[in-house]
């Protein structure tokens, strides 16, 4: 008579599940869907600050400059440019460049928007990127106007450094550094751009949708749209891949084997060699003893940990500068030698072995390696205590030089080995400057900034390369490894070109089979 | 009765004000004691102490903490929560933004709770100690221990992976389909709690004598179970289905993250990983008065359903 409760329960869900699949959404056949770990914060390029953020920025926004998918510097609002004295740059504007609103873009609207940057009123936290322009700190001090930055006429812009800095023109791809309409918002309330997307729809806590730019010579001429979902989970974003939601998915390490080595497939899978560095950095100024520093490395079997962790994409780090930069080179590592540790360790006066606190922030990425290190390390006498910390506190607390060590990841902003060097190594940026291990070595120093100077291309990665020796030589870190990402496109999608760096990818040639 | 309960329901809204000028002063107390900083979310990881001087300056970090607090309670009283030191937009509008989503996954999870949870529990009573009984019991156990993750996962991977038939996550264009998962993983504990409490209170009931007297009158027995039993053994039931929703409406963190939901819950879970103090303090205001209010909601219910029940008055 009663029907049983839990029949009744299951078809009872089973009908709602199947009604509701009536209603449900087939991804549109020209809109790319993309997914984003976390929801960005600010899409206006003087505040970003992230990955995400980064990413979305270029695509809305146009700079002098931009990169290739493949990292190289390409022309942007700027058709050609010429450097005078290594410290003049003069861009020379397509005149055909509009922003979004329709309005010509002018040599004008760069210097604003530069300024924009640099105003303390803005309170951006980016004017690193702009303030090696020569009066730029003067102008941040109250100055009328930026005495290096001039718009010679409406198509000339005249940009002129402190000192020679090579690695300018690279930075000027930042988000930082590109152009807006100071006088105009969009309707989602933001600088109008002057990029190949447009913001056509912002719900924060969801999605993103950017629509082309029509004045855009580089528009997509394909696509209908570029839809951002903000999906924080990897196995959702794995599953809505699956269910054909979206179109690229950045693989998680516990499924890259699956992906990778599975012959439907693997063709669609494409492999970057991330600009990122996994360190441990050691605090110098606490464990003087380069002895010490090297038994650290000595005990730790790096290519493990890449094959069990990483599902064996990575490439060991024998220095800083990532695979794909000039200035990266091949040289021999330190090797995993526990009883070598053990010896060193004695000889510095540890022959009992060593306590050592390590500091990580939140994520179960670092958590995994940051045990597999502590692990290692007891095997060869070294005590670790590990401590996990958010974000901000983990900064403040090892930007101040108060820890021992701690698990660090360094992301490139731009393409050059400066980013790498300068910030993590040269002695000014002690702390929050990024150099957080506290190394100091004159000569480093000096090399890192001659190399910046120097303009030649091939002469400045050589420069380069020979301070990333001389610093591994020294052990300023436990070396980990540079990252490999997988990602996997769907069959429908072609065209689709991985970048390299965040910043390089505009989606022109994309095409999506219904 | 109607007056008295409404005098009830102004004077406790009254006592809402101290109660929510504490949450303020506590929250606003805690965040300022906990080690990190919300400049240093702000920029990156390569930053330079001038920078972090200005930002400070600009957000007002450097005054002294009691100025701080009178800025803050000065905006409360104007219902100004401030703006988000991460976006730069007011708090308000994300709660807005925010909310209508939270609001539609608690009201779907309590209602398949309160459904399945009463029903279950009501024939597991009438049918004490049999098979059905034990049957019914351990699978509220199971439901009850079951990690909220494990159960997301497992359904996105049976019912988008596999069958294809719901979407996997995201609010979508609003539709149903999208809310279903969500839901059913959001009310699995608390159907499951739902049936324990509903079993054990009826079992409670069916041995008074007024039940035995509607069975002497010959009542039926669906009729003594539900217009008998049931309803006297609402009280508990209610308490636990005001408990869980306002915990609901306050946002389910790890349901929102499985399922990309947009809802309050992972708002506030950012906030607090980016010490984004304004948002940090606006949303645990905004959830103090939702749990207040479900509360309060809650206690004229008892009134209703049970007419010993005094509002305002000791109990005797």
């Amino acid at each position: 008579m009663t029907p049983r409760p839990g029949a009744a329960a299951v078809a009872g869900m089973l009908a709602v599940a199947l009604l509701a699949g009536c209603g449900r959404e087939h991804s549109a056949p020209d809109v790319l869907e993309l997914a984003l770990e976390t929801a960005p914060n600010r899409l206006d390029p003087a505040f970003a600050v992230d990955v995400a953020e980064g990413e979305i920025c270029t695509l809305v926004y146009d700079g002098l400059v931009g990169l290739s998918p493949g990292g190289e510097i390409i022309a942007g609002i700027a058709r050609d440019w010429e450097v005078e004295d290594d410290r003049r740059y003069v861009f020379h504007l397509d005149g055909s460049a509009r922003f979004s609103s329709g309005r010509p873009l002018r040599a004008g609207d760069v210097v604003a928007s530069f300024q924009r940057v640099l105003d303390p009123a803005t309170a951006s936290p980016r004017t690193w990127v702009l303030d090696r322009i020569r009066g730029a700190r003067e102008f941040q001090q109250g100055a009328a106007a930026v005495s290096g930055l001039a718009a010679r006429d409406d198509s000339t812009l005249v940009i002129e450094l402190d000192e020679p800095f090579a690695p300018f023109l690279s930075m000027l791809s930042l988000p930082a550094a590109r152009v807006v309409d100071v006088e105009r918002l969009d309707g989602a309330g933001l600088p109008v751009g002057a990029g190949p997307w447009v913001v056509a729809e912002w719900v924060r806590s969801d999605r993103i949708v950017l629509e082309p730019n029509p004045h855009h010579r580089r528009r997509a001429r394909h696509l209908r749209a570029v839809r951002y979902r903000i999906i924080p989970e990897p196995f959702t974003r794995v599953a809505e891949f699956e269910s054909g939601t979206i179109d690229v998915l950045e693989i998680p390490d516990a499924e890259a084997a699956r992906f990778r080595d599975d012959p439907a497939s693997a063709p669609r899978v494409l492999r970057r060699h991330e600009m990122r560095v996994f360190y441990v950095g050691i605090n110098n100024r606490r464990f003087t003893d380069e002895r010490v520093r090297r038994a650290l490395n000595l005990a730790v079997n790096v290519p493990e940990i890449i094959r069990v962790l990483a599902a064996g994409e990575g490439v060991p780090a024998h220095g800083s500068i990532p695979p794909g930069l000039p200035g990266h080179r091949e040289r021999p590592g330190y090797g995993y030698n526990r009883e070598e540790a053990r010896r060193l360790l004695a000889q510095a006066g540890y022959p009992d072995g060593l306590s050592i606190e390590m500091w990580q922030r939140e994520s179960t990425e670092g958590n995994r390696i940051a045990e597999a290190i502590q692990g290692y390390w007891s095997e060869a006498g070294v005590e670790a205590k590990l401590v996990r910390r958010e974000w901000s506190a983990f900064k403040q607390a090892v930007s101040a030089g108060k820890v021992d060590a701690f698990l660090l990841d360094w992301f490139g902003d731009y393409p050059d080995a400066e980013n790498f060097l300068f910030p993590l190594f040269h002695s000014g940026n002690a702390g929050g400057g990024g150099n957080r291990a506290f190394f100091s070595d004159p000569e480093v120093d000096r090399r890192i900034v001659a190399a910046s100077r120097t303009v030649d291309d091939d002469a400045r990665a050589q420069a380069y390369a020979s301070a990333d020796s001389l610093i591994y030589a020294r052990t300023p870190w436990v070396y980990l490894y540079f990252p490999t990402t997988l990602h996997v496109v769907s069959e429908r999608v072609s065209g689709y070109q991985l970048p390299s760096l965040y910043l390089g990818n505009d989606f022109s040639t994309v095409t999506k089979a219904p | 009765m109607l007056p008295r309960m409404l005098a009830y329901a102004v004077r406790r809204l009254l006592s809402f004000v101290p109660l929510l000028l504490g949450v303020a002063t506590i929250t606003f107390v805690l965040l300022h004691v906990l080690p990190g900083d919300p400049v240093l979310s702000m920029v990156g990881e390569r930053y330079d102490a001038e920078t972090i001087a200005r930002l400070r300056a600009e957000m007002r970090l450097d005054d002294p903490l009691y100025v701080r607090y009178g800025h803050y309670l000065g905006n409360l009283v104007r219902l100004d929560l401030g703006n988000s030191y991460v976006t730069g937009t007011p708090v308000w509008d994300s709660i807005r933004e925010r909310f209508p989503a939270t609001l539609r996954l608690a009201v779907a999870a309590m209602s398949l709770s309160v459904l399945f949870g009463v029903t279950i529990g009501v024939l597991a009573a009438w049918r004490r100690g049999s098979a059905l009984d034990y049957l019914l019991v351990g699978g509220a156990v199971v439901g009850v221990s079951m990690p909220v993750f494990w159960l997301g996962v497992l359904l996105i991977y049976v019912f988008s992976m596999r069958l294809g038939i719901l979407p996997a996550s995201g609010f979508g264009n609003g539709g149903l389909a999208y809310l279903v998962l969500p839901a059913v993983t959001l009310a699995m504990a608390s159907t499951a709690y739902v049936a324990r409490i509903t079993r054990s209170s009826v079992l409670d009931e069916i041995n008074e004598t007024y039940v035995k007297a509607a069975r002497a009158k010959g009542a039926g027995e669906a009729r003594i179970m539900v217009r008998h039993a049931l309803r006297n053994a609402l009280l508990p039931i209610i308490t636990v289905v005001g408990v869980d929703f306002g915990s609901y409406l306050s946002g389910a963190v790890l349901t929102e993250s499985i399922f990309a939901w947009p809802g309050l819950g992972r708002f506030t879970l950012d906030a607090i990983m980016k010490r984004d103090l304004p948002a940090i303090q606006g949303s645990v205001l905004f959830m103090a008065i939702l749990f207040m209010i479900v509360n309060l909601a809650v206690d004229l219910l008892y009134a209703r359903v049970d007419p010993r029940v005094k509002l305002g008055r000791p109990a005797s």
